[in-house]
């Protein structure tokens, strides 16, 4: 018995390995000093630690903050505009009687059939004329369009699974539908709310083609575009790999930091769209 | 030069002729009588956009240099990621959305100026007498049905890089670079007999850009001719397109190459000149810096890339040219920037200072490359040096599946008759000079 479970031990240790080399690898580049990075063949260990090349993006163009605000600054209204659309939808097409639902509800999963990168000539087209181009908002609108159809889906399941009891034990003292979307479905579905939070918050912060569509101007650009930027070191394509693993490592740790965070959450929150 | 663009971002320039037929006012008639100045002349930020990449230094000096000469001003400059210049570019205009100037990879100006999506400044520039020593290979670019469209930004240009610690050690002359094909080879030869992890010679494997730039020169000097302009126009004509394809196959047959080059993509070319472990290199001037920054130790040289009969040499110039896109509403401060950087003092102060290729050959005799005698063997090329004009040089050079790399690919790594492969090559790029 004992056996078995070293025998699992190290094959876990073997699987966590294998997923955090890369990373582990991605870190120990970006803090070797600028001749090494770009060494060829690499090398595996830095010979001396330094933060050069985090000092080059981070004075790159309009300086790093900006990017980071811009980028997060995009996620969070995207995660504000996907909860405040997906949340009362979702409340309707699972507890109301909505003429032909399970037919508007299909309609709405369609755009997920549709790629998002076909919708961009249009969209851009259109906000160009609204004036929503280099605006955060406008890019958050876009990322919320992207997100729209799977956060339904998952709110929606999990609101039809809170047991009818609960709903009319709330109506029974005196609850109104707002109430008791507040007071009774968020606090039970919290785990999907994360859930469709989570993925809005990485989707919007990896985000590339529509950024780069979206904003033409440097103090408007989010991470993945600069990264895109500022790796290029030659107009032959020669890329700077110093600066380079400094930013995914930089762009790596929100991510992880909400995962961590939330990974209670997340985990249940998959299961609870998934069972109903 | 572009590696490629993505799909979904090049889709958006079908958009652009649409686009430009119907949304941007041409410059009105008020703004071409003013004479260009090396100032601005009217105020307020100038917007510009440049290709990210390695020229990003250089860039910056000049911009910093206006600004500090026009803080009314100021350019305000934005990189977009090099892989999706073209596109965004073509998106800007069809949507109105454009800078007041841009930078944009020389290369693609033709296509640009037959679309009718750059301002001609014909009439504003033309009696410039800078314009007379500008670099050819980017005026030629410039130029579209005798209408002018950009002066240079900054040059790239190719010439031969090689390594003096390796040459004295092979027991050749480190002040003497081949000077025909067949030095190349037996200096190779040499090198890589010292053994280790020495070769004598490099060839990107898998880099459609790289090869333009450095093999293609190789063919020039050998007299032949790669691209086809236009349709109708033969490609891949005179006999040194064979020699060179011969001459590179038995470069890798004899082991003169590193195995790893096959891969290179053009992501680390940059990066191989400085590990000292190749004895010669068609590289660009950018390399210059970048070598010693990774090779402080490492004694180099720089000759031109050579042809077939001795004394033959040629160069890629690339680089970018400023142009002004249409809908533009800064057209003559645009051209002021322009003026300015063509003037003396920039050249000298700016691009000399900075050990960067002056864009006018009439001031690389300055006392700043006098110091530098590396710049000045590089700056040699802008003499024999040439840019390639055609309407689909993405398609015919450029592409990682385009015909130029399939033929290079095909030369150096099989045995196939190099007669079949030069045929397909050109069947493949007439086809597409053709729908052009």
């Amino acid at each position: 018995m004992r056996r078995r479970g070293y025998l699992v031990g190290a094959v876990c240790l073997a699987l966590c390995a294998v997923m955090l080399l890369p990373l582990l690898a991605s870190v120990l580049a970006s803090l070797k000093p600028t001749a090494e990075a770009a060494a060829s063949p690499p090398t595996y260990l830095p010979g001396s630690l330094s933060l050069d090349s985090y000092q080059r993006l981070w004075e790159y163009q309009q300086g790093l903050p900006v990017y980071l605000f811009n980028s997060l600054g995009t996620a969070v209204l995207t995660i504000l505009f996907t909860l405040l659309l997906t949340v009362p939808a979702a409340y309707g097409l699972a507890r109301f009687p909505v003429p032909a639902k399970e037919l508007l509800f299909v309609v709405l999963l369609l755009a997920l059939i549709v790629p998002y990168q076909a919708l961009l000539t249009p969209m851009f087209l259109m906000f160009a004329k609204l004036g929503l181009t280099n605006s955060l908002i406008g890019l958050a609108v876009v990322h919320t369009a992207i997100q729209l159809p799977f956060s339904l889906y998952v709110l929606r399941n999990s609101f039809a699974a809170v047991p009818r009891e609960l709903e009319e034990a709330a109506i029974m003292d005196g609850a109104s539908s707002v109430q008791s979307l507040r007071r009774v479905f968020l606090p039970a579905t919290v785990p999907a709310v994360v859930t469709v939070a989570l993925f809005a918050f990485i989707m919007s912060w990896n985000e590339f083609l529509g950024a780069l569509v979206m904003m033409s101007k440097s103090s408007k650009f989010t991470l993945p575009v600069v990264l895109a930027a500022a790796r290029t070191e030659t107009s032959l394509g020669g890329t700077d790999w110093g600066m380079l693993q400094a930013g995914i490592t930089i762009s790596i740790i929100p991510c992880v930091g909400v995962y961590l965070l939330l990974q209670r959450y997340y985990v249940s929150g998959l299961m609870s769209g998934a069972v109903k | 030069m572009v590696k490629h663009w993505r799909p979904a971002v090049a889709a958006l320039a079908t958009i652009a002729l649409v686009g430009a037929c119907s949304s941007d006012p041409e410059p009105t008639e008020e703004q071409a009588v003013q004479p260009a100045t090396t100032s601005c002349a009217s105020s307020g930020e100038l917007t510009m956009w440049e290709r990210s990449g390695g020229n990003k230094q250089m860039v910056d000096l000049l911009v910093e240099a206006w600004n500090t000469k026009n803080p009314d001003c100021k350019v305000a400059l934005t990189y977009i990621p090099h892989t999706e210049m073209v596109g965004k570019i073509a998106q800007g205009i069809a949507s109105g959305e454009v800078p007041d100037l841009m930078g944009m990879d020389l290369i693609y100006a033709p296509q640009f100026e037959k679309a009718q999506q750059l301002v001609d400044l014909t009439e504003r520039i033309k009696s410039w007498p800078e314009l007379a020593t500008a670099s050819k290979g980017h005026m030629t670019v410039a130029t579209y049905e005798d209408k002018l469209y950009g002066v240079p930004l900054y040059a790239d240009v190719s010439a031969l890089f090689y390594n003096k610690d390796l040459f004295t050690k092979a027991g050749l002359d480190p002040e003497k670079p081949p000077t025909s094909l067949d030095e190349l080879r037996s200096y190779a030869d040499k090198i890589t007999a010292l053994g280790g992890d020495v070769k004598g010679y490099y060839l990107p494997g898998n880099c459609a850009g790289c090869n333009i730039f450095t093999v293609g020169p190789l063919m020039w000097a050998s007299g032949a001719k790669i691209e086809a302009t236009a349709e109708g126009d033969e490609p891949l004509t005179g006999d040194g397109v064979k020699q060179v394809l011969q001459f590179a196959r038995d470069m890798v047959k004899a082991g003169n190459v590193h195995e790893g080059d096959r891969a290179e993509n053009g992501e680390t070319f940059h990066l191989q000149f400085g590990t000292g472990k190749v004895g010669m290199m068609g590289t660009g001037n950018f390399n210059i810096t970048l070598a010693r920054q990774q090779n402080p130790n490492m004694k180099f040289g720089i000759g031109l890339l050579p042809g077939v009969s001795p004394n033959s040499s040629a160069s890629f110039i690339g680089g970018d040219l400023v142009v002004v896109p249409r809908g533009s509403e800064r057209v003559a401060d645009a051209v002021n920037f322009m003026k300015f950087l063509l003037s003396d003092e920039v050249q000298v102060e700016v691009y000399a200072k900075a050990l960067n290729l002056t864009t006018r050959t009439d001031m690389v005799d300055n006392k700043y490359f006098q110091a530098e005698p590396l710049v000045q063997d590089v700056a040699k090329a802008l003499d024999v040096g040439r840019t390639p004009y055609t309407l689909t040089f993405f398609e015919q050079i450029n592409s990682p599946q385009g015909p130029w790399l399939q033929m290079l690919q095909k030369a150096y790594y099989t045995d196939e008759s190099l007669d079949t492969i030069i045929a397909d090559a050109k069947k493949a790029m007439k086809t597409v000079a053709s729908q052009g």
